[in-house]
């Protein structure tokens, strides 16, 4: 009879890299967006 | 274009929130194939990266064609937004392509017992993808606005055109990437509970395609405030 691979542990991964990847991104857009604020800020400033 | 801090940190801030959205409705995604979609018996867990790795390929050739048709409009209006448009998308595109780029192998090694093969469709994805992060570097490079949007254009327009070699290739050439199962002539060959929650996974990440581009457009936008700032500093 055909068995079912056990390979869990790739989609895991897979999963765990497609979160990293989105969020990582969301993050650094977040974090690009208040530093150029604040840059944007300090120029209109000087 | 006279670009305006408040406009664009409030256009920043609602692809935040659209973005934010995307990603919670992105945790859905990842029950509904847990929970919902039957286990593929030949082979089991590992097929459950369909709903990832697809829905990505899909987003990322969309994106690519759409800085292709934004770039081309661009050339012939030379409208500045349209330029600005084109690039944060192109950048957005980058990131599915290595969500595509990453689950891919993450599927092939249990199934093909390799993690990569030099196969026409792979392949040419992989070039897809360097020439998207060649049009990024271009634009790093170049520091005039008006130099830097026409040589990013032409680079997005011959993206553009590899794009139909990379949905055809499974057909133009011999290569052992799985066939269509949805973008094909014929109906999907695929149960309701797996179609479904693909194409749930593809509107998903459209959701996360929009809010990463308008915060990237946002964050376009005040870029262009803070060198408008700079120059009136300048001629003062």
């Amino acid at each position: 009879m055909h068995e079912t691979p056990q390979n869990g542990g790739y989609m895991v991964a897979a999963y765990v890299v497609t979160a990293v990847v989105l969020v990582g991104y969301w993050v650094r857009l977040w974090w690009r967006v208040q530093r150029e604020g604040r840059e944007t800020r300090d120029e209109g400033r000087v | 274009m006279i670009a305006d801090r408040a406009h664009g940190l409030r256009i920043a801030t609602r692809g935040r929130v659209i973005s934010a959205v995307g990603l919670v409705l992105l945790a859905g995604v990842y029950v509904l194939a847990q929970r919902y979609t039957p286990m593929e018996a030949s082979q089991g867990l590992a097929q459950k990266i369909f709903y990832l790795h697809v829905p990505a390929a899909w987003t990322s050739l969309l994106v690519f064609s759409v800085v292709g048709i934004a770039s081309a409009l661009y050339l012939w209006l030379r409208d500045e937004r349209l330029d600005l448009f084109a690039s944060s998308s192109a950048e957005v595109g980058v990131v599915f392509s290595i969500v595509m780029l990453t689950t891919g192998p993450l599927w092939a090694k249990p199934i093909w017992g390799a993690w990569w093969q030099w196969d026409a469709r792979l392949t040419l994805t992989l070039f897809l993808f360097f020439l998207f992060v060649g049009y990024l570097s271009l634009r790093a490079a170049v520091s005039d606005p008006g130099e830097r949007a026409r040589f990013s254009a032409v680079v997005a327009i011959l993206g553009f055109l590899l794009v139909p070699f990379v949905h055809l290739s499974v057909y133009l050439f011999r290569t052992i990437h799985p066939m269509p199962v949805v973008l094909k002539p014929s109906a999907p060959s695929l149960p309701d509970s797996m179609l479904r929650t693909l194409l749930i996974a593809f509107a998903v990440d459209l959701v996360i395609y929009i809010g990463f581009v308008t915060t990237r457009y946002g964050l376009g936008l005040l870029a262009q405030a803070r060198e408008a700032a700079l120059e009136g500093h300048d001629h003062a």
